[in-house]
């Protein structure tokens, strides 16, 4: 499977240092974070010296809030990114004049939002983004779409809606307070539920925060989310038996 | 060394039963663990937390205590917390340390919000006065899945704590003697809520386990009395700010009852004498719920029967040494917990 780690998540702010701890793991998918505006200069111009040779897959994460710098400001910083042809995943909340954003093309990669953003929570939204903007792609975040809809029936749409646009997996539980959080048994049998609607060569990104020694075994975790044999083998390990009448949906 | 053991070295005393259970729980916490964590992840996010009461969260488990349990939430519900429940619940069972489908108050979830919402008031249940106040005077985290946001349990810690000591009409009044009159009714609520369940719980179950109920009532549903009321007596005349005043409740809350009770007797100057003789008979009460021919013939004992029964009267007395200890330093007026016992904890 092609599953790996945001650097945010194994280092806030020190991309580099991120890089270095994957490059002992068994990650071979990699996004580049500059999640924070004075994050994005640095990063867009240690590009060309970065070692990346390990990963299969490198995508980029915009700033999710603008302070200081405009949207045009932004959008033209990350012209350099799309010459590398990497996806930059990008909230749907900073975006103000949408037609701008097309000139990032197909490597525009839009992200599903939690309940804490005014747009982008639910496929509805989405569908209205993507309404303006043809060519770019989605990231679904499984955590953002599981805290706007437990019943997971809005991520399964987004799925089916969004099929050919899916271009990476955001992975981790969040909390009520939508602070990202590590896998636990509670989101792994959230995520079970739609992985068989999910193709399974999409890169997975964790977005987990773990240290050092937790990289392998969340990298595990979410191989297990989607590989039917090690799900039950865990489930009946302990010992459980799903409430629901079935741990997943039926196709219809 | 926790303040029983430097007090019992200083008494020259071996309280070898309260020694033992600390002991004892420590196992079954270890045992739970492991049980539970098996595969290394946590079961929730930070929203959720698996709390215990009773013996176990008393550091006081004897070789035939039983958990009280609950997922406590503390955040967005979902469906899955009810696996997760399940999942609990099996493996506890599996431990030997749980029993399936125990009565509604523990061995399933809990909400925060009606723990920290409905304080009196038609929606206050029995089930949710007992749990709200159990988590301020015997509570204990399993897992301990905190983030920087804190645990679930302790999260409402603060909420419930907050609670009482923001909506308090005497605090508002600064600069006047008082205590945190709020939530020492509802500690005072809750321990006659426990005095008139035992007698319905005989009305309604025949009087089955009378007996063992009757002594651990007498024993460490007083304690836990004895650590509500000096919870507030602590705070008796304080000079503390409200925000000094919720942070020394959530550091009490978080401290065994025995032990708070011995360190706070020893920082009031009570006679020492009164704190030995409780502490001799609390041993002895562990020292009798870890003999499984007592436990046995408490158990099966008919009410009607006890009183005359040599081991139930032995019981009994020893509940008397306890309370005649308790009731030297609370109900006497030579010491400021008993000052303050006299002046609030009645009228």
């Amino acid at each position: 499977m092609n599953i790996g780690f945001s650097t945010g998540s194994i280092s806030k702010g020190d991309f580099k240092k991120a890089i270095e701890i994957l490059r002992y793991s068994t990650a071979n998918v990699i996004e580049l974070s500059a999640l924070r505006e004075n994050e994005l200069e640095n990063l867009i111009n240690s590009l060309d010296d970065l070692n990346l040779r390990q990963f299969d897959y490198v995508s980029f994460h915009a700033p999710s809030k603008l302070y200081k710098h405009s949207e045009e400001w932004l959008i033209e910083k990350l012209q350099k990114v799309i010459k590398r042809e990497i996806n930059i995943i990008v909230h749907p909340d900073i975006i103000v004049e949408i037609k701008k954003w097309r000139s990032l093309g197909c490597f525009l990669c839009i992200e599903n939002m939690d309940k804490r953003k005014p747009v982008g929570r639910t496929s509805q939204d989405l569908e209205n983004i993507f309404s303006s903007l043809p060519e770019a792609k989605f990231c679904l975040d499984l955590a953002h779409a599981r805290q706007v809809d437990p019943s997971m029936t809005e991520t399964l749409t987004m799925i089916k809606k969004f099929r050919n646009r899916l271009s990476q997996i955001h992975l981790s539980d969040v909390n009520s307070q939508s602070i990202h959080e590590p896998l636990n048994l509670e989101s792994i049998l959230f995520y079970h539920k739609v992985s068989p609607y999910i193709d399974h060569n999409i890169p997975i990104v964790l977005e987990s925060p773990v240290h050092e020694e937790n990289i392998e075994r969340e990298i595990q975790l979410a191989e297990l989310i989607f590989n039917n044999e090690k799900f039950n083998t865990l489930m009946s390990s302990l010992n459980i038996r799903l409430h629901s009448l079935s741990g997943q949906f039926y196709e219809g | 060394m926790s303040i029983i053991e430097e007090f019992a070295k200083k008494k020259s005393k071996n309280w070898d039963e309260i020694f033992n259970a600390e002991k004892v729980t420590a196992d079954n916490f270890n045992l739970i663990r492991k049980q539970l964590l098996a595969s290394d992840f946590s079961l929730t996010s930070s929203d959720a937390e698996l709390v215990v009461f009773g013996s176990i969260a008393r550091n006081e488990c004897t070789s035939h205590s039983d958990v009280d349990w609950t997922l406590l939430v503390d955040g967005q519900a979902n469906p899955n917390h009810l696996n997760v429940a399940h999942l609990i619940e099996k493996n506890l069972v599996s431990t030997g340390l749980a029993k399936h489908g125990t009565s509604g108050m523990f061995g399933q979830i809990t909400f925060s919000h009606d723990l920290i919402h409905y304080v009196g008031g038609q929606d206050d249940t029995n089930h949710n006065l007992s749990k709200r106040i159990l988590l301020l005077l015997e509570s204990a985290s399993i897992t301990n899945s905190g983030n920087e946001q804190g645990t679930a349990l302790d999260r409402v810690i603060r909420g419930i704590i907050g609670k009482y000591i923001d909506n308090d009409s005497g605090y508002a009044a600064s600069g006047k003697e008082n205590v945190p009159r709020f939530l020492l009714n509802d500690i005072i609520r809750f321990w006659r809520t426990m005095c008139v369940d035992f007698a319905y719980k005989q009305i309604e179950q025949h009087g089955q386990k009378w007996a063992l109920r009757n002594i651990k009532l007498r024993m460490a549903r007083r304690l836990i009395f004895v650590k509500g009321l000096l919870m507030c007596a602590k705070l008796y005349n304080t000079q503390l700010s409200l925000d000094e005043i919720k942070q020394e409740l959530r550091k009490f809350a978080l401290m065994k009852p025995l032990e708070f009770m011995v360190s706070t007797f020893l920082e009031f100057n009570i006679q020492e004498d009164y704190i030995v003789k409780i502490l001799d008979a609390y041993n002895s009460y562990l020292g009798m719920l870890n003999d499984e021919s007592f436990r046995h013939a408490m158990s099966t004992l008919d009410m009607h029967q006890a009183y005359g029964n040599e081991k139930f009267e032995y019981a009994r007395e020893n509940s008397h040494l306890f309370l005649d200890g308790l009731a030297s330093i609370f109900l006497k007026d030579s010491n400021e917990i008993g000052k303050f016992t006299i002046k609030y904890g009645v009228f």
